[in-house]
């Protein structure tokens, strides 16, 4: 729905949406889909609106009834339809992470796309020999890649022996589009984890990310809820062994709005 | 179609919000606390503040700068390490029994109510499925009651096996910083 209210307001200050926009940082197009409704700013992003236009920001969320139905949605589906983007997996089942990293890569297969898996031999193995079911061997070759986890996680970037993968890098034309599977297995500490992303970028592989799909799986048992929140605020999907659905604490989702917490709400 | 009441000036929710609060920080949590016991009173609704006595103790010393004495009328606190049974087992049917015995005298009398239960436990075995399973009750009494329901954890003590299984049982996921609507809710309805 129309932010009306929004509009009127700019407009009785004889600004223009790119006015507004510049001075909230952040670009025409998205406050655009602000005041039409299509996007739900982030506090952060709510506050400097606000300061330009100055009202208070949490006119964003008065009198919302959050009252709404979410909708699940369908992996097969979104991966047809994603370009580049990310999803969180958190597996309870290791067969059902198996099956997925399958699924996943025979998506990325039919569509041309080369495939990273970033896991341990043994498991690489076990997702190789059923792809062998679906793919001929010269698809298994051309388009199915393992980066070993261990190698990943034991060695400092510098220390990182990339040989083997520069040369799969340097197969890639750049237009080739990536499906990047990847299978984190401990709960590392805050600051590592991100570990195997550093590692990547460190590489290379992140470089182009709006021709990257990559699907983060972790064992659910072995990831803190703290760590969980965090990964939900930097990865737009989440998915468990029966749904995947939009990050609800994902800033730019399109479905979800994020409220302040209650006392951040009592400060304001 | 439910009844929607006010949670904060700016939020409706359902008459019967079980709301899941993952925690990072205690003095943040303990804000949240506060403004969730102030938006209760000003809607002249009672708070059963289930909650450890550590943390009480800074709570009730804010709560003496912050309401009139009246106010304080509307606050009643249990201690949680009972009310969970943290000192053996964590016995799903006595905890659902005796929350049941908490609000009675609330309901019975048409007083509305509100709770906060900061959920703490012993080490032992099983305590995720028996968590799941406390949680899929409670949802169920929650919504039967027509009751507004904070369900608080610390996010450290929480695996996200647990976590997404209680994302299926409340509505609503609050973190130090966000409130949003459980997008799995919906799925076990």
């Amino acid at each position: 729905m129309k932010r009306e209210w929004l509009i009127n307001l700019r407009t009785s200050k004889q600004l223009t949406q790119q006015q507004v926009a510049s001075s909230s940082f952040i670009d025409r197009s998205y406050y655009s889909h602000i005041e039409n409704g299509k996007r739900n700013p982030s506090l952060a992003i709510a506050q400097n609106i606000a300061a330009v236009l100055k009202f208070d920001p949490l006119l964003f969320f008065k009198d919302d009834q959050i009252n709404n139905v979410s909708d699940t949605l369908d992996l097969d589906y979104l991966l047809k339809n994603m370009e580049s983007g990310h999803i969180l997996y958190l597996y309870s089942n290791f067969n059902r992470y198996i099956n997925s990293s399958v699924a996943f890569s025979l998506m990325g297969v039919w569509k041309k796309c080369y495939c990273f898996i970033i896991d341990t031999r043994m498991n690489f193995s076990q997702i190789k020999n059923t792809l062998k079911k679906y793919l001929s061997k010269n698809e298994l070759n051309k388009y199915i890649h393992h980066i070993n986890l261990d190698a990943l996680l034991n060695q400092s970037p510098e220390n990182l022996n990339t040989t083997h993968l520069e040369g799969l890098f340097n197969q890639l034309e750049s237009e080739d589009f990536i499906y990047l599977c990847c299978h984190v297995r401990r709960d590392y500490s805050n600051n590592c984890i991100f570990n195997v992303q550093n590692q990547l970028n460190y590489i290379g592989i992140m470089e182009n990310k709006e021709k990257l799909v990559s699907l983060h799986a972790y064992d659910a048992s072995l990831v803190s809820a703290n760590t969980h929140i965090k990964l939900m605020r930097k990865i737009p999907y989440l998915m468990t062994d029966n749904e995947i659905v939009e990050s609800p604490l994902y800033p730019s989702s399109t479905n979800t709005k994020i409220y302040p917490s209650l006392y951040m709400q009592e400060d304001n | 179609m439910e009844k929607m009441v006010q949670l904060t000036k700016f939020i409706q929710v359902n008459s019967s919000a079980h709301i899941l609060y993952l925690y990072e920080n205690t003095d943040t949590y303990i804000n949240n606390l506060l403004a969730y016991i102030k938006t209760g009173i000003d809607r002249n609704h009672h708070l059963i503040i289930i909650e450890n006595s550590t943390i009480y103790n800074l709570v009730e010393a804010r709560i003496n700068e912050l309401f009139s004495s009246e106010d304080k009328n509307f606050i009643h606190h249990v201690d949680n390490y009972l009310f969970y049974r943290c000192y053996g087992d964590f016995h799903i049917h006595s905890i659902v029994e005796h929350f049941g015995e908490l609000l009675d005298p609330f309901l019975n009398k048409k007083i509305d109510v509100r709770t906060w239960g900061h959920v703490e436990w012993k080490d032992q075995d099983d305590i995720s499925k028996k968590i799941e399973d406390f949680e899929n009750v409670a949802d169920c009494s929650v919504n039967e009651m027509g009751l507004m329901s904070v369900c608080a954890y610390d996010s450290s003590k929480v695996n996200t096996h647990l976590q997404t299984a209680m994302m299926k049982s409340h509505q609503y996921l609050m973190t130090d910083k966000e409130f949003v609507q459980s997008p799995l809710y919906q799925i076990i309805k």
